[in-house]
């Protein structure tokens, strides 16, 4: 429960269906396959459990017209357009107009003070990347005045597919050079960073000096990260900053670093925003979910009025945790890259 | 932290990572459990890293430290014993090293001294730069000489350690800290390959060990040195006599044939295949025996690598060379690792594209040569042995950029001294001269 009007899941369910799957209100997308599901969303899908049911339709989001995701319940409302990453491929699209903005807004309350004040520095990608609105929303949120910088993970991850290491680095030099020209003059508190290059900050001792005691804050997201590069953060490199993890997609939203609970054995553990958001962690042959401590494929399952889009494999594996509170969904710990059995290799770049 | 854990030393202080990986001996058992460095760890220990001076009394007290102390809870015995466990070294080369190293820290400064020229009023010798990043080898224990040199210049040093081996970098850093070098001067990073291209591109000179690949690839950075195959080779313009024939057989087979300089090819104005021969059978007589063997004299190695190696055998028969050696390849030991036997291969094309493979083992191909050829047909080659009655031959040798050490007769081509360059002079790449001008002293 988020205290953002969501109801238990099982209510919570039905209404999204109800919303999705009615003819007066529900999106093309889903009207037009309803009948091919094999089973009736409305009758057969009663609890958290049946949402399995469904296929994985999120590889049609790369090529499905936009106005087919458009739910006719809402077509007075504004609607925007945002896609995901990109890295295998041709970018899968997905439209929002108030959903994930409540997200945002729940994630507010989770992360930390970070000191309070001072300005906000966004150093990921914008554009067609909702984590740009996402963070931006954070900073209004915070009464934090957001600065950004051009930031082009596909190209990156383009120049490193492609054997051209030397070119991505200059071009993550280049996006430092920017992020230097604004801590020059301005008071920036509170960074959003990718780890690869918060640590290619660390390496430019001027750029770092200006900011090592004057950041109150730092969100990582974009790229997993090991525990002993946290601990060296928190520790050695920016011990006056709380450092905190976001974990999250163009599809499930942003999952936030919870604050530590007793009995933690991960340094940092992400909660996604129930019900609306909700994960399991799974075994990538069988399906089933792994027990709590263990290693799996991150399923998602995004369920708003916006967007309805059940069992999604994402393209990582996390150790599930079992949240401490009422939820169908797991806590992630520990998130890397799926790496499948075929060997394929695994191009994380920079975002 | 578990003792068995080698984890990073950053300026005196281990660090524990979370992240670590099992170190597989050559039987296939795990000898070791190494901390793998991330890449910020790198940041934090260029930040603190700061050379300084070092009295040569640190290098001597460390030397004996290393080759005889138990240090960081590990006797000289268990040190050699895990050394001989990862990489397949015999015991003996091992513990050659283990002196070699202690003598040589012995006599840095005098080395130091020795490889520059006589010392001017007003030059002073400076390093090139405050920090060395160095990727060091599995392949002998004596190369860590080489950043143990540049400590004693003044330069502070990172370290990324060979994966095989480890436990030298880490058992030299503790004798060298117990003998008093301050700590700020040194870390040690086990890590990923990357992590090494890392610490190359960041540290203000670089030192590599490597194969062709990481040769190359640092070919045209003036500011690291890349230490590769040594493609050493004879001459042999003699009749095989029974010195001859110990002469080639040592060069090919001493120290385990792991050295690059290590004989890998021979070029004679002989019979090739009777040349090949001869060296075969000398060679054949090594005993089969576990690296940890007292008589041991072949390198030992993993199932994995022995596979490998076998292939790259096959690959060079099927390429027309012609084997002499009994086996074609490492075959297997009691103990779930593999011998590397000799192979001695001869062809009659002195242009063979396959002249010039480097095997990690007692491995050698001898083809034609004529005088008509002279020096051409070497490439580059890091020891010549010259066995000819030529008087013009070593000086041309000498005259050859692209051949770096000239040995005449039988003298071991690893010979070192002092005075001694190995490729190039290491002073002369570490430091350089510079003009020093006092105001009390007249400019002239």
């Amino acid at each position: 429960m988020t205290g953002y009007g969501d109801k238990d899941m099982a209510t919570h369910l039905q209404d999204i269906l109800r919303w999705h799957f009615g003819p007066g209100t529900g999106s093309p997308f889903w009207l037009k396959r309803k009948d091919s599901l094999g089973f009736d969303p409305l009758r057969d899908v009663v609890e958290f459990a049946d949402l399995r049911k469904f296929p994985d339709l999120s590889d049609e989001l790369r090529t499905v017209p936009v106005d087919d995701l458009k739910p006719a319940g809402s077509a007075d409302s504004p609607f925007e357009v945002y896609e995901s990453g990109g890295t295998l491929g041709v970018p899968k699209r997905v439209v929002e107009h108030r959903s994930r903005l409540e997200g945002v807004d729940w994630v507010e309350t989770v992360l930390p003070a970070f000191g309070g004040g001072g300005h906000w520095l966004h150093v990921g990608p914008t554009g067609p990347h909702i984590v740009g609105r996402s963070v931006r929303r954070l900073a209004h949120l915070r009464r934090s005045m957001f600065f950004t910088v051009d930031f082009d993970p596909r190209w990156v991850k383009l120049l490193i597919r492609t054997d051209r290491r030397p070119l991505a680095d200059e071009y993550v030099q280049h996006v430092l050079d920017q992020v230097e020209t604004i801590a020059r003059s301005q008071d920036i508190r509170v960074l959003f960073i990718t780890p690869p290059v918060l640590e290619a900050l660390c390496a430019r001792p001027k750029l770092y000096g200006m900011l090592a005691d004057r950041v109150t804050g730092i969100i990582w997201s974009g790229t997993s990260i090991s525990g002993t590069s946290l601990r060296l953060l928190q520790t050695e490199f920016f011990p006056h900053a709380e450092v905190r993890g976001i974990y999250g997609n163009s599809l499930m939203g942003i999952a936030p670093q919870r604050s530590p609970e007793p009995g933690d054995t991960h340094p940092c553990v992400f909660r996604t925003f129930q019900p609306r958001s909700v994960v399991e962690v799974v075994d990538p042959d069988t399906g089933e979910r792994v027990a709590p401590g263990e290693r799996g494929r991150v399923l998602v399952h995004l369920l708003t009025r916006d967007l309805f889009l059940p069992n999604v494999r994402e393209r990582d594996t996390a150790v599930r945790i079992v949240p401490g509170g009422p939820g169908d969904g797991d806590d992630l710990a520990d998130v890397q890259p799926f790496r499948p059995a075929s060997g394929a290799k695994v191009i994380e770049g920079v975002y | 932290m578990s003792p068995s854990i080698l984890q990073p030393l950053v300026s005196g202080e281990t660090f524990a990572c979370d992240e670590t990986a099992d170190l597989p001996g050559v039987h296939g058992v795990p000898v070791a459990r190494v901390g793998v460095s991330p890449a910020l760890l790198l940041q934090l220990a260029l930040r603190r890293l700061r050379g300084a001076a070092v009295p040569q009394a640190v290098f001597s007290r460390a030397g004996e430290l290393f080759a005889e102390a138990e240090l960081a809870g590990e006797p000289a015995d268990e040190y050699r014993r895990r050394v001989v466990a990862a990489t397949g070294l015999p015991h003996r080369v091992v513990s050659d090293g283990l002196r070699s190293v202690r003598d040589g820290l012995a006599r840095l400064e005098e080395s130091n001294a020795r490889q520059l020229p006589a010392p001017a009023a007003r030059v002073r010798w400076v390093p090139r730069g405050r920090t060395l990043g160095i990727v060091t080898p599995s392949n002998h224990v004596d190369p860590h000489l080489t950043w143990a040199r540049a400590l004693s210049l003044g330069l502070g040093v990172i370290v990324r350690p060979g994966t095989r081996d480890p436990f030298t970098p880490f058992r030299l850093a503790a004798a060298l800290l117990a003998a008093g070098l301050p700590p700020q001067c040194l870390s040690v990073l086990p890590g990923a390959h990357e992590l090494g291209e890392r610490l190359l591109a960041a540290t203000e000179l670089g030192i590599v060990y490597g194969g062709p690949a990481a040769v190359s690839r640092w070919a045209d950075h003036p500011r690291v040195l890349a230490r590769g195959p040594g493609r050493s080779a004879v001459l042999l313009d003699r009749p095989l006599s029974p010195d001859v024939v110990d002469a080639l057989a040592r060069s090919v087979a001493a120290d385990a044939g792991v050295r690059c300089t290590n004989t890998s090819v021979i070029r004679t104005s002989g019979d090739p295949a009777e040349v090949a021969d001869v060296l075969a059978a000398r060679l054949d007589a090594a005993p089969n025996l576990p690296a940890d063997h007292p008589d041991a004299v072949l390198p030992t190695v993993s199932a994995e690598q022995a596979e490998r190696l076998r292939h790259a055998v096959a690959g060079l028969e099927q390429a027309g060379l012609r084997r002499h050696s009994a086996d074609a390849g490492p075959v297997p030991l009691p103990d779930g690792s593999y011998a590397a036997r000799p192979v001695v291969l001869s062809t009659s094309d002195p242009r063979h594209p396959s002249l010039g493979t480097e095997l990690p083992f007692p491995f050698a191909v001898v083809t034609r040569w004529s005088a008509a050829d002279g020096l051409e047909p070497f490439g580059p080659t890091l020891a010549l042995s010259v066995l000819s009655d030529d008087p013009g031959l070593p000086p041309a040798a000498l005259a050859e950029p692209r051949i770096r050490r000239v040995v005449v007769g039988g003298a071991a081509p690893w010979t070192s001294g002092p005075e001694l360059p190995h490729d190039g002079s290491l002073t002369g790449f570490l430091l350089e001269p510079k003009a020093f001008l006092p105001d009390k002293e007249p400019t002239g």
